[in-house]
């Protein structure tokens, strides 16, 4: 099912209404019967991948439960300190196989789902083979997002830094829960837990700011990103030499907003369906595109995912055993540059496997290195900044916060060619045509509206944009907008609400002649 | 100790010493390689190991917290 | 929730339905069967003499102007393009809602074609349901036209549909259409100026009968028993055209159903000489539809057939129809003026371009 799907409408309200008849204790029933029916919908069969993975996660907490606890009852029978070492090594040794197994067995799952179409045409050239069942192979809802928020926990688990869940029903919910199953944000189980148990009763205010943030979701998706995904898709589709850089240039940016209004625009979406259910998730985006760098950029961009990164593959690695004696050698070796080595490493692990989870393309991989190489970059220069700043005369300011965003523009500028050309040989021929063929007329010329948009769209898009601009701002500072609407006379306050739901209703780009554009990050 | 912890804190993250919040980390106060060089100055200056399982947002929340992480790993 | 919350809640959404209306009439899209609709709201209850219903071969063969002004005859079309035969019953109900007219003329020639091809394009049902006003009769018509498998929401609201038209929004022609009651100053008719000559259709006149699709047959006699309940009086015609053999035949066969229930059948391909119509002058599009000279002669063969069968009271001068003077008017001069470049095209044999679909 797709959250913006009229099924999906009558699902959320049957569910809604579900949730606050039955009794208090009973209420995360309902959401994961309202989850699975969102799951299955649609789908022919049992969603096997999604058993697995739950089923595995939770056999796996047992086991995890258990053996820390058989381990606490071994160390009551130890005398010295020594012997308490030794038998928690061999409990942890023990907890880490079946830790190992169960990250095998999951991601082979995740890898063989999402990449199990790309061998089909190696294995029919080089061997012959007409993989018919690989054909067949489709890619679980969610399996991106679920996998990971799995094996975040079992990582947790382990690590006792969360409570193991006993009950295989809550972990099937936190795993499939339908805000949340499409495109994240990714949960954790701690957070989620906790929620689902409390009672929650029905707040009318409540629901209100939940389908208030629903529509400002959809209005962002249909209204901005799907509209600049029609002259996006239409410039990529020319062909190369018959495009100015200029007309790149536009819609490398739109690209870059429709990036952002599209997944920004389902998580508003997702989160308002939550809200209304009392159920808080976390935040995954704070207005990225104020960043003054692209570390700062990333952590106000996909938030979660960068977490997950941070939490289970930086922090993992760096304090390994591994990166720790790495680290070591090289502090010996290179001193104060030394130091920055393990940092490094992880970084460039952690954007390597950033750009595979988002990606199946080379474009993806190479996503994936230049940011590595990039944060890698920053982290050993940062050092510097001060100097070099003081060289150039550079204040600090509003001036050179502003220079500070558009360098972090141009750094995701970049990196946007790099995925969203159709392959390699395109993004080379565009940043050609940036130096060769840039021709800045083509932008006030019948040329900008020959793809697809025409000058009333432009307008429109203008307009969506400076209302999305003038919301980001109020957020920016610190101002609840919803709240603050709230506060307003009523007259004030429908006037908005009418503005914004007819604009959505009216010049959103769906049923009719287009097509809803799926949600870009469902494919990743 | 506490002293030495600081001392640690402030040669990385200036605005670390000043910050009054509990969640420094998600504030984006101290970001994760800063994290990390503490981490490892840290597990020099007191002989001790900060295995990964520490290094989350609650132990970080605000230099008290640090204090109080190192604090536990010295007793074990 | 508080009682007041609930209210407001109520309000709120009451409030924006009834917005949605006047929003999704003027973004329908534009065009003269829009405002052939719109126009036939706007005329004044219980003032038209005839409706006709039917497909294109309405609304370009006769001049409801012409009609009125030589014979004081109020007839206004509910025609839109290739309208399927299903949907006549409900035009009727939706014309009796407002006017009571002494006679129902009903167009005959998509009764040839297969439901199921004319089903499969959805502007053909949406010509019909997307020009009626929001009521129960046009739920009706949605049941009745659109199948189950379909996306009838978009039909229900049409503004999940039409939408797109946003751009709507820039002209003030279709603000005017914010009720769909907007005063048609052709009462429908459509001008055509094109020439593109045919050749006399041989099958012209030619007796024999073809059965007619199983499920046109089946709407034709639910047609003829509705009005026969409802006591309408009903002509059913042909429009003189390019015909082929098997459509003369069905159109023979239709027209034994039509007299059996006690209705007037008129094939008007039965009389090319007495219309005096010239295949190679008087079409717009090479046999399909007439152009406003052929118009001109099939409205004067259709007036004269309706003078000798029916009554009707001349209501000319009757200030209620000053609307129809001015139509009149607007036909005479329009019919010289494209006279004249008929005349021009067929002098020079300039003639139509018919675009590809």
């Amino acid at each position: 099912m797709q959250l913006l799907s009229y099924s999906f409408v009558i699902l959320w309200v049957i569910a809604f209404a579900l949730y606050y008849l039955v009794p208090k204790k009973m209420q995360w029933y309902v959401l994961l019967a309202a989850s699975l029916l969102f799951y299955v919908a649609g789908l022919q069969g049992v969603p096997v991948a999604l058993l697995l993975t739950a089923l595995s996660t939770y056999a796996c907490g047992i086991y995890l439960r258990k053996s820390l606890g058989a381990q606490k009852e071994a160390l009551l029978e130890c005398v010295d300190k020594e012997q308490k070492k030794l038998v928690k090594m061999s409990y942890a040794k023990k907890r880490k196989r079946m830790q190992i197994l169960y990250f095998a067995f999951n991601l082979g799952l995740l890898v063989f789902y999402k990449y199990a179409v790309l061998t089909i045409p190696f294995l029919q050239e080089h061997l012959g083979i007409q993989p018919a069942f690989l054909a067949n192979v489709v890619m679980p809802l969610g399996v991106s997002f679920y996998t990971l928020t799995a094996m975040g926990y079992v990582i947790d688990a382990g690590r006792e830094n969360c409570e193991i869940e006993t009950d295989f029903l809550k972990v099937l919910l936190t795993l499939s829960y339908f805000p949340a199953i499409t495109q994240g944000p990714f949960n954790r189980f701690a957070h989620m837990k906790e929620q689902f148990e409390e009672s929650h009763a029905f707040d009318y205010e409540r629901m209100l700011r939940g389908i208030q943030r629903f529509v400002w979701g959809a209005f962002k998706k249909l209204v901005i990103a799907d509209r600049m995904a029609i002259f996006v898709n239409q410039v990529f589709q020319s062909e190369v030499s018959g495009v100015a850089g200029s007309i790149y240039a536009c819609a490398i940016v739109f690209y870059m907003l429709q990036l952002y209004a599209d997944f920004s625009g389902y998580i508003d979406m997702a989160m308002g369906v939550s809200e209304t259910f009392g159920i808080a998730m976390p935040e995954n985006f704070k207005r990225p595109y104020f960043a003054k760098s692209v570390a700062e950029f990333w952590r106000r961009w996909h938030i979660t995912l960068g977490l997950w990164f941070k939490d289970y593959i930086m922090f993992s690695f760096v304090m390994s055993g591994a990166g720790r004696r790495i680290g070591k050698a090289c502090k010996k070796k290179w001193d104060t540059m030394g130091k920055h080595i393990v940092p490094i490493m992880g970084t460039m692990l952690v954007w390597i496997f950033t750009g595979m989870w988002h990606g199946r393309t080379v474009g993806y991989m190479l996503w994936g290195l230049y940011y590595g190489v990039i944060m890698s970059l920053s982290l050993v220069l940062e050092a510097k900044y001060p100097v070099w700043k003081e060289k150039l005369h550079m204040k600090e300011g509003k001036g050179y916060a502003f220079f500070c965003m558009a360098r972090t523009w141009l750094i995701v500028f970049v990196a946007d060619v790099l995925i969203r050309s159709e392959d390699l040989v395109q993004a080379a021929g565009i940043f050609r045509a940036f130096v060769t063929h840039l021709d800045l007329g083509a932008l006030l010329s019948k040329t900008l509206t020959s793809y697809g948009l025409s000058k009333y769209e432009f307008a429109l898009l203008f307009l969506s944009l400076l209302v999305w601009l003038a919301v980001s701002l109020l957020e920016e500072h610190g101002r609840d907008v919803r709240a603050y609407l709230a506060a307003r006379p009523a007259v004030v306050r429908w006037f908005c609400y009418y503005g914004v739901v007819l604009l959505l209703l009216i010049t959103g780009i769906y049923g009719g002649n287009y097509d809803t554009a799926v949600f870009l990050y469902q494919s990743f | 100790m506490e002293e030495r912890v600081l001392e640690i804190l402030e040669e990385h993250c200036e605005e670390a010493i000043d910050y009054d919040g509990d969640s420094m980390m998600e504030d984006g106060v101290i970001d994760s390689f800063t994290v990390i060089n503490v981490v490892s100055d840290l597990e020099d200056e007191f002989d001790i190991e900060i295995d990964a399982k520490y290094v989350i947002a609650e132990n970080f929340r605000n230099k008290e917290a640090i204090i109080d992480l190192v604090k536990r790993l010295l007793e074990e | 929730m508080t009682r007041k919350q609930a209210l407001q809640s109520i309000i709120f959404i009451g409030m924006f339905l009834l917005a949605l209306v006047p929003v999704s009439y003027i973004v329908r899209t534009n065009g003269d069967v829009k405002d052939r609709f719109s126009g036939f709201y706007a005329e004044a209850d219980n003032t038209l003499d005839i409706v006709m219903i039917g497909s294109s071969p309405v609304f370009p063969y006769y001049s409801a102007p012409m009609l009125w002004g030589e014979s004081g005859i109020a007839a206004y079309p509910l025609s839109s393009n290739v309208q399927r035969p299903a949907a006549m019953k409900y035009l009727v109900k939706e014309a009796e809602k407002t006017q009571s007219p002494s006679l129902y003329i009903f167009e005959m020639r998509m009764f040839t074609m297969e439901d199921k091809g004319l089903s499969e394009n959805m502007a053909y049902t949406r010509g019909v349901t997307d020009n009626l006003r929001y009521s129960k009769n046009r739920v009706e018509t949605i049941r009745a036209l659109v199948p189950e498998t379909e996306d009838r929401l978009s039909y229900y609201i049409d503004l999940f549909k039409y939408h797109t038209n946003w751009k709507m929004f820039a002209f003030a022609s279709e603000w005017e259409n914010w009720r769909y009651h907007k005063e048609n100053e052709w009462k429908g008719f459509q001008v055509k100026d094109e020439v593109g000559p045919t050749a006399r259709p041989e099958a012209g006149g030619m007796e024999g009968e073809l059965a007619i699709p199983a499920e046109q047959e089946a709407y034709l006699k639910d047609l003829l028993q509705y009005l026969q309940e409802n006591e309408l009086q009903a002509l059913f015609i042909v429009s003189p055209y390019g015909v082929s053999i098997e459509d003369q035949q069905m159109f023979n066969y239709m027209g034994q159903i039509v007299e059996d229930a006690g209705y007037r059948f008129l094939n008007m391909n039965n009389y090319y000489d007495e219309i005096g119509i010239v295949f190679e002058e008087d079409f717009a599009d090479y046999a399909s539809h007439t152009n406003i000279v052929g118009a001109e002669k099939c409205t004067a063969f259709l007036e004269r057939y309706l003078l000798e069968n029916y009554q009707f009271t001349d209501k000319r001068g009757n200030p209620l129809y000053s609307s129809w003077d001015d139509a009149y008017a607007l036909w005479l001069s329009e019919r010289e003026e494209a006279g004249e470049v008929i005349a021009q095209r067929i002098a020079n044999e300039d003639y139509a371009v018919i675009e590809e679909q």
